[in-house]
């Protein structure tokens, strides 16, 4: 095996500053993409159920584009597809000392817009975990479908969308990948830039995918954790399993779960 | 009565379908073995063994290396290695793989040489050998009418500037960049993309001002689209061009020097650039 | 159940005033399920403090009835009006068009709803289940509705509760949160769907206690249980459903001892 160790090492254990600069806008990207894309699939999910047909159907049209076609085409369609057909370029837009390139506004529509498409089935399904008996109770006692919506309906269907939405966030970490594409200079370009600089694949993808892999590992601690808070007191006795409860959690929503 | 006929007709033709398949298969070995008969005595070991050399080219470099619309490789690189496979005596394979890629394909035995514009530089001659066959340049490709008015590598401060990952012009824009950092200036904003083709767009559709390539694609899109591209300043950074070839492979090294030589010395090397319009880039 | 129930109502300042006296007033109810016709023209008229009890077999379309009442089912025709006012529908030239969510929302302020799985909500204590509607449908201050529903809790004996989740109480604890839940938005007319149904029978009493109490005071209560003793003792009219209408309507004694229909003897018979 031709292997060089120390230059391994080296790139393992010594990140060059464009290095960390790659992986804080992966960080960053992740972030932000799953934080909107929840906020925006709360909105589609809602939409979806809503009785006005006409956005019923577009957000059944929305989910279904964004869930039935590839990430990556989604990425190279909103950012290079549009500014080619004259519809609308990405321009940098600078906020004082921060600029944020064209590029990376794009990547994180992508990533956003499609996110949403998933979180919208995924607080569906939560939505309708919650037991029809507390819609009920809440009407009952005078409460209008928005006031129930938002003090009895979602903050219980919170806990069933939590675990997938873990999941979820674990994916999006590996995506940001897929913007590398388009010229952002996350984790993944920077490490192929170094490559064609230096020819040293197999030591540097090694690296690369033990960054990931930290990543996701760590994501996967805080995840439990944050299962363990929004669980029942049920969901809490068989979450001391562990590993075993992650996998199984993670096998029951892999129905809803992409491959990155 | 059709019945019948059509069973029997059935029962003849099955000998016959299943003949058929298996000829074609032996005749396709016959073909793939013929070569070796067919190779020369200029042909390595190896290679004439194979019957065939394998070529790992970025198909995206016109006109030296791209794709015409039945996405059949052609270009004069294409040619050239066309030319040495022939005088070799053997098939040809062209890989299309993206440039960062080529050096470590090579090296992962998975094609025999790289064609494709390699320029011949100290720390690749420390990975694999080089056999030079012609020079290339560097160049800055701009929209028509030339807004940004760059002229030089000095004029990218502050500009975005986009570039196939793996490239020389990537590496001198980064070295550019270190200038104008000492200098206080504004770096050059360098926008890296897997193919040499996404780069051109980017400029074409204004996510970039500036294209950096190699004066021979550079003057290629503006030979094509002169109303939309033109070669901003004058080329740069002349460097010798060369097949990249794995050490200690067989005498490969050997075979293809000699192979290079024998086309200069009667004239094809040359005729092939002029067809492509790059007889400047003749090695004199 | 720590000391009978007692006063309930005065823990929301008394009995509601009534606008009407027909509180209920029920014209010829038909509602179907798709093809299965469930309500076959109902007709019910309840006063003022009146407390009636329906029983029927189940499939006879009783609790179907008692949820038209507050439009939790939609009725195809005929007419219902509570305290007054045509439910969940307005009349347009003649036809019953749905009426808008907001003036659902509001009339059913003043129906209270009781259910047979309690449907309380998980994620808040007993206090938090009671003052939730007041304090976010009527806007009572925080402080007021904390009160008041201390106060309610301890009347219906969970004075002790008021910090426990659904989860952590019993189905009788659990029932008499839902009760006070229900009274803490003063309504006029409040409805049983088979509230002991779900219950252990050690803890049937300690409900029924409530319910009795509540009758006492003089709300007005329209109740579907299969529980006779409490039915006879509290009740001023029995309702027997049958198939989607009902068969005899009348006071409990008459009911129990002289029963017109056959059929209605035969339940009886089979429950008694």
């Amino acid at each position: 095996m031709n292997f060089d160790w120390p230059f391994f090492w080296h790139y393992l254990l010594r990140p060059s500053t464009a290095y960390l600069n790659g992986l804080m806008l992966t960080l960053v990207l992740s972030v932000v993409a799953q934080t909107l894309g929840t906020a925006l699939g709360l909105f589609a999910a809602l939409g979806r159920m809503s009785r006005m047909a006409p956005l019923r159907l577009a957000m059944r049209g929305y989910i279904w584009i964004m869930r039935g076609t590839p990430l990556l085409v989604q990425i190279v369609f909103i950012y290079t597809g549009l500014a080619a057909g004259g519809i609308y370029r990405f321009e940098d837009v600078s906020l004082g000392i921060l600029t944020i390139p064209g590029n990376v506004q794009a990547g994180l529509v992508a990533l956003s817009l499609n996110e949403a498409a998933y979180m919208a089935e995924i607080i569906r399904a939560g939505i309708s975990s919650v037991d029809p008996g507390q819609t009920e109770a809440a009407k009952s006692v005078g409460m209008t479908y928005a006031l129930l919506m938002r003090r009895i309906v979602l903050p219980q269907a919170a806990r069933f969308v939590v675990p997938p939405l873990g999941n979820e966030f674990n994916a999006m970490l590996k995506n940001t990948t897929l913007v590398s594409v388009i010229g952002v200079p996350e984790l993944l370009l920077t490490t192929e830039t170094l490559t064609s600089a230096t020819f040293r694949v197999f030591e540097l993808y090694s690296v690369v995918a033990l960054y990931y892999l930290t990543l996701t590992t760590l994501w996967g601690v805080v995840q439990s954790r944050i299962e363990l808070r929004f669980g029942e007191p049920s969901q809490q006795a068989k979450a001391g399993s562990g590993f075993g409860e992650r996998f199984f959690g993670s096998v029951l929503s892999g129905a809803v779960r992409k491959k990155a | 009565m059709p019945r019948e006929q059509i069973g029997r007709d059935a029962r003849l033709s099955l000998p016959i379908k299943l003949a058929l398949p298996l000829a074609i298969l032996i005749g396709t070995q016959l073909a793939l073995a013929a070569p070796s008969s067919a190779a020369t005595a200029l042909a390595p070991k190896r290679i004439a063994d194979a019957g065939k050399i394998v070529y790992c080219s970025d198909m995206t470099g016109p006109p030296l290396e791209f794709l015409d619309e039945n996405t059949k490789p052609i270009g004069s690189d294409i040619d050239i290695g066309n030319e040495i496979a022939k005088r070799f005596g053997v098939q040809v394979e062209w890989k299309n793989i993206p440039f960062k890629g080529l050096v470590p394909a090579l090296l992962a035995q998975q094609c025999d040489a790289v064609i494709s514009q390699l320029f011949d530089k100290p720390e690749r001659r420390q990975v694999i050998d080089l056999v030079d066959y012609m020079n290339s340049s560097e160049a800055l490709l701009v929209r028509a009418g030339n807004p940004k008015g760059v002229h030089s590598l000095d004029d990218l401060s502050g500009l975005k500037v986009a570039v196939e990952n793996g490239t020389t012009i990537q590496e001198l824009i980064e070295e550019q960049n270190k200038k104008f950092a000492a200098a206080g200036k504004k770096p050059a904003d360098v926008v890296v993309y897997p193919k040499d083709t996404d780069a051109l767009q980017a400029l074409q559709i204004g996510q970039a001002d500036v294209y950096g390539t190699t004066l021979e694609t550079g003057a290629y899109y503006m030979g094509k689209s002169p109303k939309t591209f033109e070669v901003a300043g004058p080329p740069f950074h002349q460097i010798l061009t060369a097949i990249g070839l794995r050490k200690g492979d067989d005498g490969m090294t050997d075979a293809v020097q000699k192979a290079i030589d024998a086309m200069k010395a009667d004239g094809t090397l040359l005729a092939i650039l002029k067809k492509w319009g790059l007889e400047g880039d003749a090695i004199k | 159940m720590t000391g009978a129930a007692e006063n309930i109502l005065a823990s929301v300042g008394g009995l509601p005033e009534a606008s009407t006296d027909e509180v209920v007033r029920a014209i010829d109810v038909r509602k179907s399920f798709g093809p299965l016709q469930v309500l076959k023209g109902v007709s019910l008229t309840v006063r003022r403090g009146e407390v009636v009890v329906i029983i029927g077999a189940s499939g006879s379309g009783k609790t179907t009835f008692v949820r038209c009442l507050n439009h939790l089912e939609k009725i195809d025709s005929g007419r219902i009006l509570v305290n007054g006012h045509l439910i969940g529908y307005r009349e347009v030239a003649g036809r019953l068009v749905e009426d808008r969510e907001r003036n659902i929302a509001r009339q059913r302020r003043e129906i209270g709803m009781v259910f047979q799985r309690f449907n309380l909500f998980q994620h808040k204590t007993a206090l938090g289940n009671v003052i939730e509607a007041p304090v976010h449908v009527l806007g009572i201050p925080k402080a007021e509705a904390i009160a008041m529903g201390c106060t309610l809790l301890s009347r219906v004996g969970l004075a002790d509760k008021t910090d426990a989740y659904p989860s952590q109480l019993s189905g009788g604890q659990q029932q008499r949160v839902a009760i006070a839940r229900s009274l803490a938005m003063k309504p006029r007319l409040m409805l049983f769907d088979e509230p002991t149904s779900a219950l252990d029978p050690e803890m049937i009493g300690e409900v029924l206690e409530v319910m009795r109490e509540l009758a006492r005071e003089g709300m007005t209560m329209i109740v579907v249980s299969h529980e006779m003793g409490f039915a006879r003792e509290v009740a001023d009219r029995m309702v027997m459903m049958d198939d989607g209408q009902i068969l005899e309507e009348g006071p409990p004694e008459q009911f129990f001892r002289n029963p017109a229909h056959k059929r209605t003897q035969a339940f009886l018979s089979k429950i008694l």
